[in-house]
């Protein structure tokens, strides 16, 4: 085990690509770290990095202080479960897991120990004689973090181990995941393109775009305070609705406009304004968002409202995602599976003001947060789905 | 999906066999002529083989054909001629074709390793496969002339004694061997470079994130993951190797005395040499029970390795297809 520091790291494939842009940012020892960003945005090239499958062009990498750029995997002692297919297919789940060991001249019977008891860890006793092709994909990664964890290594890493699974066994995993890592006390790091991997099993979230790291913190940090308009959008079940209201004009009432749609604005968006452009990017959850039937939606004056149609109500069982397209902006909004709407149905959006993010318009950091009580407790509960 | 279900079900029953009859029509239609093709130029052949193979049908001498029953076969049993070309059959075979699986792992492997131009390489390569045999047989005739050829000029020159390779007693049967190597190693490469380029990316560094040295990622994953495929150009090189016969013809007819004669030269000499038909059935059909047994034993040797607790991969099904794209410069 060992907490692990980079510092400064950026990688650059064949002079063209700059995959990785000065990374810098320490896991502890222990902890169970995420590397969370769409395709592209450079988090596996960090694993692979810390895996030593690939060195970096410039900048640090040290286990406990000690630097390992130049050391290899096993100089490291690092394992890595990949996102599927790399158990070798010729050998049982028993001669997988016994590999690593074998290759290091353990005997027989101490190979047999370890592989007996990481087996029943990962409840994959029964399968150990089976080979990868007579295997269920589940069950093929649980032998392969079998394979990573049964010589007890330094660091774990898991590019998207449980991405190819079906959803019931993915949330099943998930759990399986975190309590083993708890238990083993690892320090891992897990690679995913999935926000709900990264809320649920880890313990402080990495969230990376096109190579440059975009914010570090624990998921409720990150959910409840993303630093850029990416971030809110990228991170939580649902994208947080973001969109820009232009032509926004003080009298009589703070007002602007989206595309065509005319739009009410709360006094504490206005020192955000541009001063050149008269416009402003605001966001929310679609949680903080309430639909009403048109005409209905109760005069307040600390909110955002517009009006719109619904563009499609989609049941999640105990609440209901609606879409409302509103001028320029595509609106989501939780609301309680009581209502029920139409298609085209006609409909006011309100965001209340402590719902309410602003981002700059230019650079979209985050100018202002919402205040957490605000925030429906709906969004964040269903990240269970 | 319900209702297309439904509309099949319901369809009458006359409608359907009207269907299949008007199917099985075109069936023979379309097939009926390759298939008179094959019987006439297989089939009846064939059959007619194992029938004069019992009979003491000879060409030359104008005698009714009379049926002896095994008398051939006994006769060739007991002939040492027989046993002797079964031998220079079974060592080339024994020889040449493990020389032509390591030599083509070889160059895949080398092969494997090249990033740009690939194909363009393994093109080049592939040229001795794609010559006519009885080509190659001219061409390193010349090659190997004692008097005028290249090879010879050169090792006279820098002051070696070389033997006269096809002509020569002890050299003639391991210069078949180079020849033939020469000609097929690169379908093994082809097969193997095909198997290589099946064993995904993550296998490999999995491996080296494992601990595994490049040594023993070879020896303990690209080797076996690669087995099924060798069992596959071991296996047809084995059958082919047991009719070598046109470099046999032109670069040593079977010589010196009868030191190159392999089964196919012996066959084709008493049938085409001496109009022994009826013996040159009987060494036919000797042949191809043997190889029949041989390719047999092979296979179940390539199972029993695969058997135990774990069971049996199958060959690789798509292994020509994959090694035609990987030929003609498909990327992996």
């Amino acid at each position: 085990m060992a907490s692990v520091t980079l510092s400064g790291i950026n990688k650059w494939y064949g002079g063209a690509v700059h995959a990785v842009r000065d990374i810098s940012f320490k896991i502890e020892d222990g902890e169970f770290f995420g590397l969370l960003g769409p395709s592209g945005s450079g988090k596996t090239s960090v694993l692979r990095m810390l895996a030593g499958l690939e060195r970096p062009t410039s900048g640090t990498i040290s286990f406990d202080g000690t630097s390992v750029e130049a050391k290899t995997p096993q100089e490291r002692n690092v394992a890595m479960v990949f996102e599927q297919n790399a158990l070798y297919p010729h050998m049982s789940a028993r001669q997988n897991i016994s590999y690593p060991l074998k290759i290091r001249g353990l005997t027989k019977a101490e190979i047999e120990t370890k592989v007996a008891e990481v087996a029943s860890l990962l409840n994959i006793g029964h399968l150990i004689d089976r080979r990868a092709s007579q295997m269920s994909g589940g069950q093929q990664q649980r032998v392969a973090i079998a394979r990573a964890l049964v010589r007890r290594p330094n660091l774990l890493c898991l590019d998207e181990p449980i991405a190819h699974l079906d959803t019931l066994l993915r949330a099943r995993l998930r759990g399986e995941l975190k309590r083993l890592q708890r238990a083993l006390g690892t320090t891992s790091v897990i690679v995913t393109h999935d926000p709900i991997e990264a809320m649920t099993m880890t313990d402080r979230i990495a969230v990376m775009r096109d190579g440059l790291m975009q914010q570090i913190g624990t998921a409720d940090e990150i959910y409840m305070r993303p630093v850029n308009a990416f971030v809110a959008q990228f991170f939580g079940l649902h994208s947080m609705n973001v969109f820009t209201v232009g032509n926004v004009r003080d009298a009589p009432e703070l007002s602007g406009q989206c595309g065509a749609q005319p739009v009410m604005l709360p006094d504490c968006v206005k020192p955000h304004v541009g001063a050149q452009s008269r416009s402003v990017l605001v966001g929310s959850r679609p949680g903080g968002v309430s639909v009403y039937k048109a005409g209905e939606a109760p005069r307040r004056g600390a909110a955002l409202s517009l009006s719109g149609r619904v563009y499609v109500a989609e049941q999640l069982g105990d609440a209901i995602l609606v879409t409302v397209q509103a001028g320029d902006a595509t609106i989501q909004a939780m609301t309680s599976p009581d209502y029920r709407f139409a298609i085209d149905e006609p409909v006011d959006v309100v965001i209340r003001e402590d719902a309410l993010y602003v981002f700059d318009d230019e650079n979209q950091r985050t100018l202002r947060f919402a205040s957490g009580a605000s925030v429906s407790q709906t969004d964040r509960l269903a990240t269970y789905a | 999906m319900n209702t297309i279900a439904v509309q099949g079900a319901a369809l009458p029953p006359a409608t359907r066999n009207r269907d299949t009859a008007a199917e099985r029509r075109a069936t023979l239609f379309l097939l009926g002529p390759a298939m008179t093709f094959l019987a006439l130029l297989s089939i009846w052949p064939f059959a007619y083989l194992i029938y004069a193979s019992f009979t003491s049908y000879q060409l030359a001498i104008p005698i009714p054909i009379e049926w002896v029953g095994i008398d051939n076969f006994t006769r060739m049993m007991s002939n040492p001629r027989f046993w002797r070309s079964l031998g220079i059959t079974v060592i080339f075979a024994l020889v040449a074709v493990p020389l032509q699986i390591v030599a083509g792992l070889g160059m895949a492997l080398l092969l494997n390793g090249v990033t740009r131009g690939r194909e363009v390489y393994a093109s080049l390569f592939l040229i001795p496969m794609m010559v006519a045999p009885i080509v190659v047989g001219f061409s390193w005739n010349l090659f190997l002339n004692p008097i005028y050829g290249p090879l010879n000029s050169f090792l006279k020159a820098i002051g070696l004694n070389p033997p006269a390779w096809a002509q020569s007693p002890e050299w003639a049967l391991p210069t078949l061997v180079v020849v033939d190597t020469w000609q097929w190693t690169p379908f093994v490469m082809i097969v193997l470079l095909a198997g290589l380029n099946s064993i995904p990316q993550r296998v490999y560094e999995a491996a080296r994130v494992d601990g595994s040295t490049r040594w023993q990622t070879f020896v303990n994953i690209v080797l076996p993951m690669l087995f099924p495929y060798m069992m596959v150009a071991f296996v047809l090189r084995f059958i082919d190797s047991f009719r070598v016969f046109d470099i046999i013809y032109i670069l040593t007819r079977g010589g010196p005395g009868t030191a190159t004669q392999n089964l196919a030269y012996y066959t084709y000499d008493m049938g085409f040499g001496r109009f022994e038909f009826s013996i040159a059935g009987a060494l036919s059909i000797i042949q191809l029970v043997l190889l029949t047994v041989g390719t047999m034993a092979i296979l179940g040797f390539a199972k029993r390795r695969d058997k135990g607790p774990i069971s049996d991969a199958p060959l690789p099904p798509t292994v020509f297809n994959a090694a035609a794209q990987s030929a003609m410069g498909a990327k992996p």
